[in-house]
This record gives structure tokens, sequence and C-alpha cells, in this order.
């Protein structure tokens, strides 16, 4: 035990006698981590962030769908679908995006028919006294609850007025009422909530149509038995699964994380390249010194062990800078250098800041990734030098 | 009593290569124990192959040497480093002190392998420095001592193990005259405390003073004369 | 095929413990065919080098093998969403043949690397290499085992396939279900609390006993003892320390216990029984290397005591470990209350 910390003790004296050297190594070693890391850290805040947006969601939703493209659907099928065994809810949704002219955004408009209660929890400020839960309806024509995003982008403030325009050019003035908590800052960026009328008069909806029909269905495993059953109801629609779109996310997150470091792997190679190179070509100097250590008695396992230990060392030094550094970049400066990877979703942009999201078992996974490599690299060098006569050394 | 028994020992560089050297062939030798032993002759002559070869820094290519009782010839690496380590204390030409690293740190990692208790190797080390009068350079590198203090340092450095053998290459090849009387003198004391020392040297002042008790030449790799 | 962070990360970490066990397979070779201690040549120097960078590499193997299983069980973890029906680990181990039989492997790669570091560990104390050749023969049979690890790993990856729906812990180790870990999981918990605690109770007076009176038999007793208890330990996790831990009755997942969630328990329980149970097994292996070579008893002897006194320690942590969940469940509800009765 105690011949473990004389060698670390010797260790990190012998690292620090080559600072610049060994320095850069760890500012090497701490980009790869950098680099890895960042794009985990960010494809895992984005997906919890739209798993948060997904779990509001249906189980199911119905679209119709017009020469490949989405049109408003009849209600009038919701009656038949509630009757399929499974079901426990259906209802018609009114939404939308709104092209704003003046700042140029998309806003996405949602009507409320006051059984949106699930976004009524998130609100973060609401000049009214909080409502009791026996009034069902909180939002009035004319009122509105709003995204951050849009209040920000329109230079307004709660109890403002937005005064947008219908699909025929005629004022709809709108009162800011309200605004949604940070934890869904992703998908409540540009969201405003209004009452589902107000919302048909924006669209021009009439009352026997909606965008799309939600429908609930509590177990998993019925859902897919349930899509089918719809569609014999009405053979021209689209059923879209949204645990479905859960995993397509997810997927989509993995492969694009997968994909850009997969493009690392070859600052990865070029790193190690560079390591081997550090043990294997040792200086005179280096060689001299480990002779000397093999001559008073070091045996060969102690070298090893000594060199092992250094690698080791760096390696995790690097790594905690490198994964610190990330953890600063994506979470508190909101990842300037990543967000062009992850943008070209044209309804989920990264947020700023973004939540974070940290898993410390992950870690492991990314040293197993790095610093096995680094080491592996190390044992051949280490050994061929730590195993040379002292004698032949002396003599060249 | 001999404490180092060297029976027909040859040792060949690359052999079976066209740069094949022999550098010792057919030594026969008896070192007794707590005497000083001086191997002379000129440089090429085998004297530093030899130290190495009793200092179990090298193998023989055949022949065998037994050391304090024990046959080392077939002895694994692993195992003549931790003879080396227990039993004998080297002290090179060119001193080979780690440069970079202060006069303490060149002391202390002789015990690092042992794990010994900090304590045990700091009373070492003390008493080393302190006799050696390096105890007040103790925190400077080894790089800024001078000749003799470096000298010293090596010195010391061999004894941290408390050796019975001492193995000594050339002592004074980069001292003058002054200095290399002191490191006689002290190579006077060890032997007078009863180490067993063995000292390659062709400098005709290690040879005169009174501490030789017996001088083997070497010449090409033969021992030709023992006086 | 599933394309992500850790299965890129475990796939090139993995490569990276296979090529050093590829030089350390070829070196083996060598040394077997050319070992001779009596000879003086160059070469038999060369061989002893070899054979220090085995030992090298074999550690490292060791450090990157416990690295491996945890990283493949994160892995699973992490892919869990991505795979309908599956929930945590276990879903993703059951969406594809080879998810467990991956899982084992690497378990019983640590054993077996263990082990071989304590050979040399006993090789290195006494002259004369009577282990080497052993050594060599056990690391060329190892290696196989490594490259169908890496093998089978990435098979299982780029085979798993997001659209085939698999059973999770919930039907996997179902109480009155169908299969193996079913079966694990309706033991009564009761009679497995009773007899793991005996078990254990066994393995911690062993180390006493061996103490005052150490017998090359009594010493494989324990071996045996030991590997019991991995077997009972690991049933026992399943068959009562899960639930107690999950306040569930029903849920006997071995695995998301690992998770933050739950504190990283898992490791507490897990850490331990590995460890005492490797240490354990250990001493009987060392006690079948001194039958062969005597000249090697007087060393083994006071390892193999160390292990004994180490291992038992380590199976008082892991009885710590497996019962406090319980403990803390009967002094919450008084000792009245039976979780698996109740109900909670």
């Amino acid at each position: 035990m105690r011949s473990i910390f004389y060698a670390v003790d010797f260790a990190l004296k012998g690292l620090l006698r080559q600072k610049t050297k060994n320095l850069s190594i760890v500012a090497l070693f701490a980009l790869i981590v950098f680099l890895f890391s960042g794009i985990d850290f960010m494809s895992n805040a984005l997906y919890n962030e739209t798993l948060k947006a997904l779990a509001f969601q249906p189980s199911l939703i119905i679209q119709d769908v017009r020469a490949g493209r989405q049109v408003p659907i009849s209600l009038a099928d919701m009656a038949d679908i509630a009757k399929i065994p499974g079901v426990s809810s259906v209802k018609g949704r009114v939404w939308g995006y709104y092209f704003d002219p003046f700042t140029g955004a998309n806003y996405t408009i949602v009507g409320d028919s006051g059984d949106l209660k699930e976004l009524w929890d998130l609100r973060a400020i609401l000049p009214d006294p909080a409502p009791s839960g026996a009034e069902p309806l909180f939002l009035k024509n004319g009122e509105a609850l709003v995204g951050e995003g849009v209040i920000k982008i329109r230079r307004t403030r709660i109890g403002g007025v937005l005064n947008f325009q219908d699909h025929t050019g005629r004022p709809v003035p709108l009162k800011i009422r309200g605004t949604f908590s940070s934890n869904v800052s992703l998908w409540a960026h540009d969201l405003i909530v209004l009452t589902e009328e107000d919302a048909r008069k924006l669209f021009g909806l009439d009352p026997g149509s909606g965008w799309d029909i939600a429908v609930d269905v509590p177990n998993e495993f019925e859902v897919p038995k349930v899509g089918e059953k719809i569609l014999r109801i009405n053979p021209g629609a689209r059923v879209i699964a949204t645990n479905q779109l859960k995993r397509t996310y997810g997927s989509s997150y993995g492969f694009r994380s997968g994909v850009v470091l997969s493009l690392n792997i070859t600052c990865l190679l070029a790193f190690l390249i560079l390591a081997y190179d550090r043990v294997a070509r040792l200086s005179q100097e280096e060689q001299r010194e480990i002779a000397i250590l093999k001559a008073i008695g070091w045996q060969t396992r102690n070298v090893i062990r000594l060199n092992m230990l250094q690698s080791i060392i760096l390696s995790l030094t690097g790594f905690l800078v490198g994964i610190v550094a990330s953890y600063c970049h994506v979470f508190v400066a909101g990842a300037p250098l990543l967000r062009i990877v992850f943008a070209g979703w044209s309804v989920l942009y990264p947020p700023h800041p973004i939540p974070p999201s940290f898993d410390i078992s992950k870690v492991f996974g990314l040293m197993f990734l790095t610093v096995v490599p680094y080491i592996a690299v190390g044992i051949l060098p280490v050994w061929r030098a730590a195993v040379r006569d002292p004698e032949e050394v002396f003599r060249a | 009593m001999s404490i180092i028994k060297m029976d027909r020992v040859t040792k060949t560089y690359n052999p079976g290569k066209p740069n094949e050297f022999a550098a010792l062939s057919e030594i026969s030798l008896d070192i007794p124990s707590g005497q000083c032993t001086i191997l002379a002759g000129p440089s090429g002559s085998g004297k530093t192959t030899l130290l190495s070869l009793v200092g179990l820094m090298s193998r023989p290519s055949s022949g065998r040497i037994t050391i304090l009782g024990k046959e080392t010839t077939l002895l694994a690496e692993n195992f003549r480093t931790l003879f080396r380590r227990g039993h004998m204390g080297f002290i090179f030409q060119h001193f080979q002190l780690i440069t970079d690293l202060t006069v303490k740190d060149n002391l202390d990692l002789v015990l690092y392998p042992d794990g010994r208790p900090f304590n045990a190797i700091r009373e070492r080390r003390t008493s080393l420095l302190e006799r050696f009068g390096l105890i007040t350079k103790r925190a400077e590198k080894a790089s800024v001592l001078s000749g003799g203090e470096q000298q010293r340092l090596a010195i010391a450095r061999a004894l941290m193990n408390n050796p019975e053998i001492l193995l000594v290459d050339e002592p004074t090849a980069h001292l003058d005259t002054t200095l290399s009387q002191h490191v006689i003198a002290l190579f006077e004391d060890l032997r007078n405390e009863g180490k067993t020392l063995i000292i390659a040297s062709h400098d005709p002042l290690v040879l005169a003073g009174g501490l030789a008790e017996r001088v083997i030449h070497l010449r090409d790799g033969r021992i030709i004369r023992q006086v | 095929m599933i394309w992500n962070a850790w299965v890129l990360g475990l796939i090139i970490g993995q490569t990276a413990t296979a090529a050093i066990n590829a030089v350390a397979f070829a070196n083996a070779l060598r040394i077997v065919h050319n070992w001779d201690t009596r000879s003086t040549l160059p070469m038999q120097l060369d061989l002893e080098h070899r054979s220090e960078l085995i030992a090298t590499i074999v550690s490292c193997s060791l450090l990157f093998q416990v690295f491996s299983l945890m990283v493949f069980e994160i892995t699973a973890r992490s892919l869990a969403p991505f795979v309908p029906g599956a929930m945590c680990t276990v879903g993703i181990l059951e969406a594809q043949p080879l998810g467990w039989p991956v899982l084992f492997i690497k378990m019983a790669a640590l054993f077996l690397y263990g082990w071989w570091i304590v050979l040399n560990h006993l090789d290195n104390q006494v002259e004369g290499f009577l282990l080497t050749i052993l050594k060599s023969w056990y690391l060329i049979a190892l290696f196989p085992l490594i490259v169908i690890d890496l093998l089978l790993q990435i098979a299982f990856f780029t085979h798993l396939d997001p659209a085939v729906i698999t059973s999770c812990c919930g039907v996997v180790f179902e109480v009155e279900g169908e299969g193996f870990g079913s079966s694990v999981a309706s033991l009564s918990p009761k009679h497995t609390m009773l007899g793991l605690a005996g078990l254990l109770t066994v393995l911690l007076i062993f180390p006493l006993v061996l103490r005052r009176r150490s017998t090359q038999a009594g010493c494989i007793a324990y071996a045996l003892g030991s590997a019991a208890g991995l077997v009972l330990g690991i049933a026992g996790v399943v068959a009562f320390v899960a639930p107690y831990v999950y306040m569930m009755p029903a849920l006997h997942c071995p695995f998301i216990f690992l998770d933050e969630e739950h504190f990283n328990y898992g490791y507490l329980v897990y850490l331990p029984l590995f460890a005492a149970s490797f240490l354990g097994t250990s001493v009987g292996i060392l006690v079948a290397i001194e039958r062969r070579f005597p000249f090697l008893a007087a060393v083994s002897h006071t390892i193999r005591m160390r292990f004994v006194w180490t291992s038992g320690l380590l199976w008082a942590a892991f009885l710590a470990a497996a019962y406090g969940p319980v403990i803390k469940f009967l002094i919450a509800t008084g000792g009245t209350a039976d979780l698996f009765q109740v109900g909670y």
C-alpha cells in the first residue's frame, strides 16, 4: 500500500518535471473529451426535453390527408373511435402555426377547450389569483398563455396585448395572461394557448372539424390494435403512435450524436498516435532515468507501474478538465459551438440555456471511450523501455 | 570467507553476430568479505563489464557467479534486482543521478519499491546527508551540485539500502586531486566499517593509497596479474 | 441496429482490450514454445521480459473488463427507451438472444483475469518460474473468450432491432412466471433470506476457524462455500434484496437499483459480493496449485490466509448491504409488517 503511495508521489514529481510536454497532453486529451462529451450532453438534454414535450401527447394522433398533405379532419368519427375497446378518451384538437409578419417568426397556436389542464400546471406567472380546481375553464376569449420566446420577440410583458390577424386579415387582439415555467422551455418556447373559439377564428376552422384527433389508450400494448381499428373506420387517415415518435426522436438524437462521434474517432486516432509517440520515443534522458531506477533496485514491474500511473494521472486530469469545460460550454454557455449540429428540426431547436442533465454513470462510458485506448496504446512502449538492461543504456 | 565467487565467467556481447565481442573470458575470482578489491586496467579491459556482472546488472554468457552463497547465474531478472536491492550498492562512473530531482528525492527513491515507512526512509536519508555534508543542500536539485557533491550524493545513494557490497566504477574520473583524495578517504572509512568494496579504476591515486588490499589487473577481458 | 455514444465507446474500448490481449496471446505462445529456465541465451531473458509484458496487459485488461461490464450495463439501460417493451437493462438483454451471454462472458472474464493475477502474484514471490508455463497456457485459453466477448458484443448491438417488442424485468423476473429468472424470483423470500444468512454466517465464521487451524481441505470448503455464496447471493438479490430496495414486492429486477434514482445502491451490493466470492474461490485455486507445486506451499499459504481474511470482511460487507434495506423496512414498520404480504 505504502509503495503505491510512493509510486504516485514519484509519478507526480516526474510529470511536473516536464511541464510543457505533459500539459500539452492534458490539453489535447481534454479537447478530445470536450468534443465527445459535449455532443452527448447536448443530445441527452434535447432528448429529455423532447420526452417532456411528448409526455403531454396522447397515445395516438389521427390526421386527415389529401394529396399527401395534411388537411383539417372531420370530427364526425369521434364517437365511433371512442367505442373501440381500450380507448379512454378522444378529442378533436385545434392547433397550428401562426406566421407573424412583424417579427418574421412562427408561433405554435393551441386552442384550449378546457381540457388542457396539464398546460395550466405549467404556468409560471398569472396575474389573477390561482383558480381553484373546481373551475374547468380558465382562459376567457381574448386571453392567451404565451411562451417566453414570443414575449421576448414581441417585446411585451404579461398583461400586454398581442395583435394578431385572422386568415381574412381581421385583427384579433389577445391579452397575455401568463407564461410557462422554464422546465418545459424547449417546447413551450414559441407556444401560444388560446381558447378553442379564438383559435378557430384565427385559423378559419369550422366547428365541425379540427386539425387532428387525439386518442388516449392507457395500455401501451393495445396501441397498435387500436390504430388498426381506427384505420378501418377511416381508411384515408394517417395514424401516428406517439411512443413510436419518442423512439424516433431518441434514435435520431442518438444517431446524430453517433455520427458526429464517429467523425471524432479520427481525432481520437490522431491523438492516440501522438500519445503513442510520447511513450514510444523516449529521450536519452528518460531512458537513462529508467536505467538508473533499475540499477538502484527498481524491478521492471515497478518501472512499468510508475509509467502506467503517469499515464493514468495524465489521462484522468485531461478527462476531468475536458468534462468540466464541456459541461460549462453546453449548460452554462448554451453550446455555441455545437448548436449547428442539432439544428435542422423545424419544430425543435436548442433552447437557451439548455437545462442541465448530467448522468454520472455516463462518465464511466466516456472514460471507456477515451482513457482505455490511451492507456492501452502506452503499454507496449512502456514495457519496451522498462525491460532494457541498465548496463546497455549506460553503455550507449 | 569469500563473499563473491566467479567460476570461469565469460561475457560475450552480440553472440553469433558479425560484431560479436568477448568482453570477459574465463574469469575465475574469489573476493573475500570486508576487503577492498581494485580492478585495474586500461579502458576497454573489461572492468565495467565485470562490475555489472557482479552487480547482477547483466548475465554471464557462461560460467557461474555465486554471491553471499547464492548461485545467481540462472536467477530471474526480478530476483536479481531484488537481490541487488537487498545486498549491493552501485556507484557509477558518471554518478548517474537524476539531475532534475532534489538531493532528497534522489536518495528516497532507492527505498520506494520496498514501501518502507516514511519515517524510516527519512531517518536513513538524514543520517547519510549529515555524514556526507549534504544536509544543507537536501532541497536543491542534483544538477546544481558541484562535482564533489555529486560524487558524495552518489555514494550516499549507494548506501541508502545499507548494502554489504559496494561496487564502484571510476570514482575519481571526474574529480581533481584534492577531491579525489577526499573520496578515497571516504572509501577507506567504509571499508573499515566492514563493507566489501570493489572499485574499478585506472587512477594511480586510487591504486597508490593504502585503500586496496588486492589489485586485479585486467587486459582484453582476462586477468593478467593479481597483487 | 442502434448507434449512439455508448455503443461506440463500448466497441472502441473493447477493441482496445482485445488488441492488447492479442499481443499477450502472441507472447504467451512464444513463451510456451521456447521456454527454458536453464538457458543463459539472450532468448530466455527476452522471454522473461515478455512474461512481464503479459502480466502488465492482464492487469490492465482486468481493469478494462471491470469498466466494460459497468459500461455495458449502463449502455443497455440507456437504450431501453428505444426498444418497445424495454424499461431497463433486462429489456435490452432480452431483446436479442446474445444479450445475456455477453453479460455472463463479461462477468466470467473478470474472474478469469483475476485468478490469473493471483497466480502471477504467487509466481512472482518464488524464484524459479514454476508457474510461467501454466500461466501462459491459461492466457492462451483465455484469449478466445475475449475475442468472443468483442464479437458477440458487436453482433448484439448491430442486431438490436428497435422494431422488435421485448419483455422486461416485470416478465422475466415475474413471480409464478415461466423461465429461469421467474423461478429465481419465485423463491420464497423468507427462506432465501434465512438460507443466505446461514451461508454468510458460515462464511464469516470460517476465516476465524481457518486462522486457528488452516488445512487445505478447509480452504477448499471455503472456496466452494464462496462459489455457492455468489450463486445464492445473486438469487437473494432477485428474491428479496431488490423488492426491499424498491419497496415493491413484485419488482425483482436486479438492475434497476444500479441507477441514480436508487442512489446506485446496487453497486454497494454487487461489489462486495463479487470481490468476496472472487477472493474466496481464489483460495481454492491456490490450494490446487500447492498440491501440484509443493515448493510454493509456504508462500501460497500466506497469500491464501490473507485472502480468506479479506473475503470474510467482504462477506460481512455484503451481508450488511443485502440485509440493510430489509432491516430498514422492519424498523420503519416496527417489525410487524411483511413486505410480501402487506403488498405495499
